[in-house]
């Protein structure tokens, strides 16, 4: 577990409702010194409340935030050590980029010779350098990014919020800015929490991942963690699987399943529930023994070249007729195979993840 | 537009061919522009009846003629409501101002400066600032009314654009309804209220701060409650149209990045609210300036302002050319802080849109 002089920020028990809708509920989160947290989940699902209230832009109804083990739960924005960069950047029309960065250095009267130097080097770390006289009106929608994230960051603050931060930017534009988040990141050691939709940004950026749905976090690890093992059928699917096998129980480690037996190290809490497997984990094998424990053989209903490698679908070949969810299995690019060929698939016991039953379906 | 699909007449027209491609792509790009902006002619100009026969694109082909007569047909009928209803009349408001009264009160057609040189504090007697101190004391009226709307709209506009959607109707309905009352009757209303028996009055006696019996009119105070329900919602409309489009998320970074209630107001509400706050400073002063029934009813003589001597003149002195005299002073000052307020725009301060936007 992690070290409590390690816990940079602490939220417990945090509630709140707008109306009759309940967006958090009973919310717990702890998050390290010095790294990047991920909140992950679809839209309207309390991620954003989270982050007001972490900011200190919403009051929570219940429960409480502490921030290096200080009770900050009524403390008002103006007076966290916290600074966001909202989702819009919400940036000063009427001022240029060198006075949309000085702003919270002049909020607390520094020094004006300190405000140069300190907005010249943010400038130059977010390489916005020679921008100072430029209005928000005249940049594209990076550089604008970039001015929010230095105008937060030039603060110095113990945690920065980033709300969405990449949803307004190009596919192309946003690896290369999750790079230089991170890169930032390690130059400043700043706690970064993040909120997003978008389970690549998550996986690329963070070191730890809460799931939230409904109002609740429903899973809480690091990120290699979670995307490994999630812990039910929401989480898996939101993060992108699809290999969802419905499995029975015969012994204490033989699950029966569609697909044959199959020997799983991690022993389920249940008799019949759902096992997953990512389709990178399941290995091509022209050895293959049908019948003997973890073994399939099926018919390759499509191939699908996707860009990094290619999408076998594998149906069961005894049963032509019955309409079935095909099993996904990833394969090097140049790995060649016809539809309707059979195909030998090894599932390794030690990838196949039980969900959990007694969570969310 | 492509090289093969233009018709043949303008392929015909291989003198006007190189103009007619650079309109095209422009009106391509930004057909509303093209309605303004200037064509520009090429260096060998043709006739002036090729002119009218030139194609141009603007979603459909056609000339630039037929574009003025449209234009024409559509801006005319009001133009010539505006001409012979107001410039008209205020040009011969302004030329009554060079005339003199005769000794029954009818106007003698003769040029004079008189009544400017009265106006400007010419007297029998010497000179005497009487009517400039009037002059004066209607600025400083609408002034003093404009800035306290401003005080008192801001909170408002904020409470109501902060309301659920569907309460929002109601408090602009609570907001506009006195519009559908008369000035007299609101005046007359006030008058009520301020009157000895009512609580106010009673109070402010009781509190020593008037005679015991007396009313709180007339008075200073008597003409800015009633300039300022008179003239409250001519600010707050418009300012209420700019707080209702307010971005939330600047004001939240302003006070995320430490900002000072100062800061927030000035940084983060008032660059965006600075449009519709323009608008109501104008519809607010300028019809201030001018007010006479409220001062009239709520102000007695100590409280007289160009509106009223302006009323006076036309309708009690049957001094015509004075009285007109005294409207030209009142037109020339609107159109002078019309004209203050026009360069006070500044670019960078452009946020949204808004009536003074798009005036440059």
């Amino acid at each position: 577990m992690t070290d409590q002089i390690n816990v940079g920020l602490l939220c417990g028990g945090v509630s709140k409702t707008f109306g009759n809708h309940k967006a958090l509920i009973d919310v717990s989160l702890s998050v390290n010194k010095g790294e990047i947290v991920t909140i992950l989940g679809p839209s309207g699902c309390g991620k954003t409340t989270l982050l007001r209230i972490i900011a200190g832009l919403e009051l929570p109804d219940n429960g409480f935030v502490f921030l290096d083990s200080e009770d900050i739960t009524r403390v008002p924005a103006s007076k966290r050590p916290i600074n966001t960069v909202f989702q819009s950047y919400a940036l000063f029309p009427h001022l240029d980029v060198f006075s949309n960065v000085a702003f919270g250095l002049q909020a607390r009267k520094t020094p004006k010779s300190d405000i140069v130097l300190k907005v010249r080097n943010i400038l130059a770390l977010v390489r916005l350098d020679g921008m100072e006289k430029r209005f928000p009106h005249e940049l594209s929608g990076g550089q604008k990014q970039r001015v929010a994230l230095a105008r937060a960051l030039v603060n110095e603050p113990k945690i920065l919020l980033l709300d969405e931060p990449m949803s307004a930017l190009d596919a192309h534009l946003r690896s290369q800015v999750q790079e230089e988040l991170r890169t930032i990141q390690k130059k400043l050691g700043t706690t970064f929490i993040l909120v997003t939709h978008d389970q690549n940004e998550a996986k690329r950026l963070s070191n730890h991942l809460a799931v939230m749905h409904e109002g609740k976090i429903i899973q809480f690890g690091t990120t290699e963690e979670v995307f490994t093992k999630p812990a039910n059928k929401f989480v898996a699917e939101f993060l992108g699987a699809t290999n969802f096998i419905d499995a029975s129980r015969v012994s204490d480690t033989v699950y029966d399943t569609h697909y044959g037996p199959m020997l799983v190290n991690d022993k389920p809490n249940w008799n019949n529930g759902k096992i997953i497997i990512w389709p990178e984990r399941i290995q091509i094998r022209a050895d293959a023994v049908p019948g003997e424990n973890n073994w399939f053989s099926g018919k390759v209903m499509d191939r699908l070249f996707n860009g990094d490698g290619v999408d076998i679908l594998l149906v069961k070949d005894s049963d032509d007729d019955v309409p079935e969810k095909p099993i996904l299995v990833k394969a090097k690019p140049d790995f060649q195979v016809e539809s309707g060929q059979r195909l030998g698939v090894f599932f390794p016991p030690e990838h196949l993840v039980p969900l959990d039953k007694h969570t969310l379906n | 537009m492509g090289q093969d699909s233009r018709p043949p007449k303008i392929r015909a027209q291989e003198t006007t061919a190189k103009e007619i491609l650079t309109q095209e792509t422009t009106a391509n790009e930004a057909p509303a522009r093209q309605i303004q902006a200037p064509i520009v002619p090429p260096k060998d100009k043709p006739s002036a009846k090729d002119k009218t026969k030139t194609l141009i694109w603007l979603g459909e082909f056609t000339t630039r003629f037929s574009l003025r007569l449209r234009a024409l047909a559509l801006a005319g009928p009001p133009l010539l409501w505006l001409t012979l209803l107001l410039a008209l009349p205020c040009l011969l408001l302004t030329g009554l101002a060079f005339t003199s009264r005769g000794p029954y009160g009818e106007i003698v057609f003769e040029l004079t400066f008189d009544n400017l040189a009265r106006l400007f504090g010419r007297t029998n007697f010497g000179w005497s600032p009487a009517f400039l101190y009037i002059i004066a004391r209607s600025l400083w009226v609408a002034l003093v009314t404009t800035v306290l709307c401003v005080l008192l709209a801001y909170p408002l506009t904020f409470h109501i654009a902060t309301r659920p959607a569907k309460k929002r109707v109601y408090w602009l309905i609570l907001l506009v309804v006195p519009f559908w009352t008369n000035v007299v009757v609101r005046a007359y209303a006030w008058l009520l209220i301020l009157g000895p028996q009512m609580p106010p009055a009673q109070l402010s006696a009781a509190l020593g701060l008037i005679r015991d019996g007396a009313p709180l009119y007339p008075g200073p105070l008597a003409v800015y409650l009633g300039m300022v329900s008179t003239f409250l919602p001519f600010m707050a409309l418009p300012l209420y149209t700019s707080v209702e489009r307010i971005n939330w998320e600047i004001l939240e970074a302003a006070k995320d990045l430490y900002g000072t209630r100062y800061m927030i107001f000035k940084q983060a509400i008032l660059p965006q609210t600075r449009p519709g706050l323009a608008v109501g400073i104008i519809v607010t002063f300028v019809p201030a300036m001018a007010m006479f029934v409220v001062t009239d009813i709520l102000g007695g003589a100590k409280s007289m302002l160009i509106g009223n001597l302006i009323q006076q003149q036309f309708a009690q002195a049957r001094d015509w050319p004075f009285g007109a005299a005294l409207s030209g002073a009142l037109m020339f000052m609107t159109l002078l802080i019309l004209a203050i307020f026009r360069y006070r725009q500044r670019p960078g301060e452009r946020v949204g849109g808004g009536l003074f936007t798009g005036f440059r």
